[in-house]
């Protein structure tokens, strides 16, 4: 049925609306964009009366809508909990939600790493919220937040590793995200000039607030010298282009399994049988006319400031009701997509 | 994952994985469907 959208009138920034009505003018009806992102993360600030927020949202959606009417509208939120406050305005609602070293609208157990599982739950709550219309997801890759450069004194890894990105990804896939834009792509030198930068930064403010002798505990334990940050800066590359094959990996996978995924949905009735610690195991399934397709992935880990560790899971057992309409044979195949 | 295998039990699968590290894709359908799943990443990839 899909939400009902009960939004009418709201105010347009004329500044906003100038400049999206020159651009669309110009390129907008170039078959080369597919969509238009009207809001970027509305829901990011806290708000005692947030009503006048989505007004503003809904007017900027709906004035792109008359300019570019050929076009799906959409809309990147950020806070859990509240999507259903923006998600039924747009016509591909998106959400980011980077579990290691960035920012984030939800508070993790750790100043530099959130539960991986919890994008589950961001993209559940998402389509719960935005149905009957498609969701996007923006993923995890490499990036620049610099969350997780420096943990207790020490050089950490501030990209997410393969196994962090991939784990985050299938877990977005599993819950039925249509289109995944990554966050995002960097180039080795800009990857690390970014690093370079903010760690200028972070010993700038550390010296700062030594003088103020306001320094917080996560940042008392600097003992970095000069050739530490050297030897990190040329890691940073091996850490950036291990994620990067990761991602064109997963990209391969991801066009390989499009007819499927874009026409199947969510197959609730798929359970672990048995694993080294079966409650430490994610599961979801997404059936189509044709195939069921399973991700999982293992949330049995530690947090790492040097990403993530992976304790191996043995002996999975997976359990899985034949979906109505989906065509397969009493003995079907199977095929391991990932790597 | 090292191997994987499939069973029938009263109208259910079954599936079994020696092994996980950190997370897998497991596709379950014909021979044919899968055959025909080719990647065509160049739309995509810069």
């Amino acid at each position: 049925m899909g939400n009902p959208r009960p939004f009418v009138g709201g105010e347009l920034e004329p500044e906003f609306e100038q400049e999206m009505l020159d651009f669309i003018e110009r390129y907008g009806n170039s078959p080369r964009f597919i969509a238009y992102n009207s809001a970027e993360e509305p829901d990011w600030h806290k708000s005692e009366t947030p009503y006048p927020v989505t007004m503003t949202t809904l007017a900027r959606t709906e004035a792109l809508r008359k300019v570019a009417p050929r076009h799906p509208i959409a809309g990147t939120l950020c806070r859990f909990r509240r999507f259903y406050q923006f998600a039924p305005i747009f016509d591909i609602p998106i959400m980011d939600a980077y579990r290691v070293g960035a920012p984030s609208a939800d508070k993790g157990p750790l100043r530099w790493g959130n539960y991986l599982e919890s994008v589950s739950a961001y993209t559940q709550d998402l389509k719960r919220n935005s149905e009957p219309s498609p969701i996007w997801v923006w993923a995890q890759g490499v990036h620049t937040w610099s969350g997780r450069a420096f943990v207790d004194g020490q050089i950490g890894n501030p990209i997410p590793t393969p196994s962090e990105a991939r784990a985050q990804l299938y877990m977005q896939l599993g819950e039925g995200a249509k289109g995944v834009l990554w966050f995002r792509y960097m180039t080795p030198d800009n990857m690390e000039n970014t690093y370079r930068n903010d760690f200028k930064k972070m010993k700038e403010r550390i010296e700062e607030l030594e003088k103020q002798r306001e320094l917080r505990d996560w940042m008392k334990g600097w003992q970095v010298s000069e050739s530490d940050l050297e030897a990190a800066f040329t890691q940073c590359r091996e850490f950036r282009a291990d994620t990067w094959a990761a991602t064109q990996e997963m990209n391969t996978e991801m066009c390989m399994l499009r007819p499927i995924l874009s026409r199947g949905d969510v197959y609730p009735r798929v359970w672990v049988q048995s694993a080294s610690d079966r409650r430490k195991i994610y599961l979801a399934a997404i059936a189509s006319d044709q195939a069921i397709v399973l991700f999982v992935a293992n949330l049995d880990y530690d947090f790492r400031p040097r990403g993530y560790r992976f304790k191996p899971q043995k002996g999975i057992r997976i359990g899985i009701d034949r979906p109505y309409g989906c065509h397969l044979r009493n003995q079907p195949g199977l095929s391991k997509v990932s790597r | 994952m090292t191997s994987m295998e499939t069973q029938q039990e009263n109208g259910e699968l079954a599936i079994e994985l020696d092994s996980l590290q950190d997370a897998a894709i497991i596709l379950i359908g014909d021979k044919e469907l899968a055959d025909s799943l080719t990647p065509d990443t160049r739309s995509i990839l810069p």
